[in-house]
């Protein structure tokens, strides 16, 4: 029995270091997703979290400073909206009135600085 | 000629359908010649495939708008290679593209098993037109290719901008292929386990088909980085991305199956996991395509959303609960007689290998799915992106690294320490040596140290093994050097072509060891105005403006110095293509070994452009890496010389270490 019995102990301890790894790996990385809704629904709680909202960028709220790369526009749902500042290159498919989601920090007041915008590319690939 | 494919998708339905059930039947009755028709009847599906296949590639570049498919995709201002890439650039084409490609591979199998597995054909042929069915069904019924509009449009809305790049042309064919290819292996297997042959006649007979779709999925997402990296215009080339997962873990699982049939075909064991593995590669290629097309899964490709997707899900199910049922039902055959003898053998490195490929497999299917784990079991949903994916799996595949440098180490069987202590020593002595110059010369970050001490690690044993081998032929059989090199790799095309994909992967390890270094700027500048990142001095020349028929060009110009010296000009754009409302931005890149200067026009007014500069070191070996790997990949399918291997095959076992 013994020769069989090892590899299974080396087996599961692999098993066990893997597991372990992807349990603290999305316990530090762990980002919500959230609407524009529940990000103000409380405010107090998602202050200063990293968070990813996803909304639509409303028209007519985009604009756009390209000699600092400076993009501010609100994204909104049914209920609510939020002004997103965002510094960076914008990507090809953003544009207002798409679906977007943004990642940063929500700092109050119906704010959030972005680090990353996600517009959904109305791409056509399948 | 559209009503041509209409009717050839039609009628190939009722024959996928025929051909499969009559295989059945014809295998239970014993009735050879209901076999020879159901084969004949797959061949006819892949004749009337194709003609549907040519028939929209036909209504494409005639530009027949009436098409929905056509008017969707194309434009009359498309140029025509990429009017041909439509064909498999939408949703529908790219169905009807992956069905006749099963259908071909359905063809090929048959003529290649005219004389040999006839008990394990049937059954193969059975369970490919059923998968050719499902994919027909979905043309037929749910995404009509040649489906018309109630009108003629005067022009199409053209082909998606990021599209029309020379990666669309062979990134997704290449992706297919491979795609598709694993269904071989995987109805060879199902074959196996419903007649009981459960041998491993299965694995060799697949054995090249697994390599070669392995081939195509590596070359597809190489491809697809590459594509990603001059298109898209973040200066990274993997993000992580649902869509890039769907495809990674196929490969990743693939990869674990071909290095564990290795292990069934030397010693007989490892049955029920080689099982597992082929049905779970090909059951995750049908997961990335559930994943990608239901809209389940938040990506930054949007893949309009569907009903599709949803019937991929029952598809997927319902392979699923056969694969296991039949599995489960096989288990008693599938106890393997041998054991492992000793947890210091090449049987047992290949064990933890795949429970480490398997384990990067398991910790993105986590990752992946988790917004939707965690809003069903606590309703609130939770992403993890690139942090969580390098905090996993940098540390599993730097020990999947160290075990590709260990393994040659080790002797089938049984390996005393104080062996594997003596052969260890100078690999780990010169790559230990290599970090610490590595220190010396200002490389401080402790996993690029790691990376890179393994990389050189890799590739001494690497090297020892081609040289100690043609060493050893030119004493024991008087070759040259040259000469011995050559019989050696030629004579065991197998290890020898193994060891040169492995090399190509220690290029792509040493490539992504790179972005620790990735340099990045943003400056806006005046015309004439310079500004330097690193080493470099980039000169703003001015734009120029460039309409063509297709699209609005606004070219920025930048002289390139490094170190003073003028190495070129760079021209990073945004083209305005017609009948698109934004822009597409095309990075310009400086490429060297060292590194690459990659450039983005961000922003631009009168006299001024704003841009974002980085320099990304090492990315060109990502290239030159997959170049090796596909190389060595083809070294291992050639065909061997059947004569004289046995007797030279005594002598390298012996030599070869």
């Amino acid at each position: 029995m013994k020769p069989k019995f090892k590899p299974i102990l080396i087996s599961l301890v692999v098993v066990s270091v893997i597991s372990y790894l992807i349990y603290t790996g999305i316990r530090d990385t762990m980002t919500y997703f959230l609407t524009v809704s529940e990000v103000l629904a409380q405010p107090s709680e998602n202050q200063d979290q990293t968070l990813r909202v996803g909304g639509n960028v409303s028209p007519g709220s985009v604009q756009w400073d390209p000699k600092n790369l400076r993009l501010l526009f609100t994204i909104q749902d049914e209920k609510a909206s939020i002004a997103v500042d965002y510094e960076g290159v914008v990507p090809d498919s953003f544009k207002p009135g798409g679906e977007i989601i943004v990642e940063g920090t929500y700092t109050g007041d119906g704010k959030f600085k972005a680090t990353t915008i996600m517009p959904k590319c109305a791409s056509k690939y399948v | 000629m559209s009503e041509i494919g209409l009717y050839s998708i039609l009628i190939a339905m009722f024959l996928a359908a025929y051909s499969s059930f009559t295989a059945v039947v014809g295998i239970k009755k014993r009735r050879g010649e209901m076999i020879a028709s159901a084969e004949n009847a797959a061949v006819a599906v892949f004749g009337l495939l194709s003609l549907a296949s040519v028939a929209l590639i036909y209504a494409l570049v005639t530009r027949d708008f009436q098409i929905e498919y056509v008017a969707k995709y194309t434009s009359r201002s498309l140029s025509t290679v990429y009017t041909l890439a439509a064909f498999y650039a939408g949703q529908k084409g790219s169905l009807l593209f992956w069905g006749w490609l099963l259908s071909l591979y359905t063809a090929i199998v048959i003529f290649q098993n005219r004389r040999k597995n006839r008990k394990l054909l049937p059954w193969v042929l059975a369970v490919m037109m059923a998968i050719d069915f499902f994919f027909v069904v979905l043309m037929v019924f749910v995404t009509n290719p040649f489906e018309r509009l109630p009108y003629m449009p005067l022009d199409g809305q053209g082909l998606n901008p990021m599209l029309q790049n020379p990666g669309m042309i062979f990134h997704p064919p290449t992706l297919f292929l491979g795609y598709v290819g694993f269904t071989v292996p995987f109805a060879f297997a199902l074959a196996a386990l419903i007649t009981g042959q459960l041998g491993d006649d299965w694995i060799k007979t697949t054995r090249k088909w697994t390599i070669i779709s392995w081939l195509f999925l590596t070359a597809g997402n190489l491809l697809g980085m590459e594509w990603a990296y001059v298109e898209l215009g973040w200066g990274g080339y993997w993000a992580w991305d649902p869509v890039e997962n769907a495809s990674f873990m196929p490969w990743i699982v693939g990869t674990a199956y071909l290095h564990s049939v290795m292990i069934q075909e030397k010693r007989d064991m490892l049955k029920v996991w080689n099982m597992v593995l082929i049905l779970l590669t090909f059951l995750l290629t049908i997961f990335g395509t559930f994943i990608t097309r239901s809209g389940l899964i938040a990506s930054v490709h949007s893949f309009g959303e569907s009903s599709l997707g949803w019937m991929f899900l029952a598809f997927l199910v319902v392979t699923l609960i056969i694969s296991v049922g039949l599995l489960i039902y096989r288990l008693p055959d599938l106890r393997s007689k041998n054991q492992l003898d000793s947890l210091l053998s090449r049987e047992s490195s290949f064990l933890y290998n795949n429970l480490l490929f398997v384990g990067i497999a398991f910790a993105v299917f986590w990752g992946t799915l988790f917004p939707i784990i965690s809003e069903a079991a606590r309703g609130v949903k939770i992403t993890v992106g690139p942090p969580f994916y390098n905090a996993v799996i940098t540390p599993i595949a730097l020990t999947l690294l160290f075990l590709m440098g260990v393994c040659p180490l080790i002797a089938w069987r049984k390996t005393t320490l104080k062996n594997f202590g003596k052969k260890i020593l100078f690999p780990t002595v010169v790559s230990a040596a290599g970090a610490a110059l590595l220190y010396v010369l200002q490389i401080r970050s402790l996993l690029v140290l790691i990376t890179l001490a393994l990389c050189i690690f890799v590739s001494i044993n690497l090297f020892l093994e081609f040289f100690n081998g043609m060493r050893t032929r030119h004493t024991l059989l008087q070759e040259g050097y040259l000469r011995a090199l050559w019989n050696l790799v030629a004579r065991n095309k197998r290890r020898y072509g193994g060891h040169i994909v492995h090399f190509g992967v220690v290029l792509l390890f040493m490539a992504m060891s790179g972005t620790a270094f990735n340099t990045e700027k943003q400056i806006t500048v005046n015309k004439g105005e310079s500004f330097k990142i690193k080493q470099y001095l980039l000169k703003y020349e001015g734009l120029s403006e460039y309409p063509t028929a297709g699209k609005e060009r606004t070219v920025a110009t930048l002289t390139v110095f490094n170190d003073n010296h003028k190495v070129g000009v760079l021209s990073p754009e945004k083209a305005l293509f017609r009948g698109q409302e934004n822009p597409t931005t095309e990075v310009a890149i400086h490429m060297t070994l060292k590194e690459d200067l990659y450039v983005i026009l961000a922003g631009y007014g009168k006299d001024w452009a704003t841009f974002k500069v980085l320099v990304n070191p090492l990315v060109v070996w990502l290239w030159i890496g997959g170049g090796i790997m596909a190389l060595g990949t083809v070294i291992v399918m050639l065909p061997d010389r059947r004569k004289r291997k046995q007797s030279i095959s005594k002598d390298t076992r012996a030599e070869a270490i």
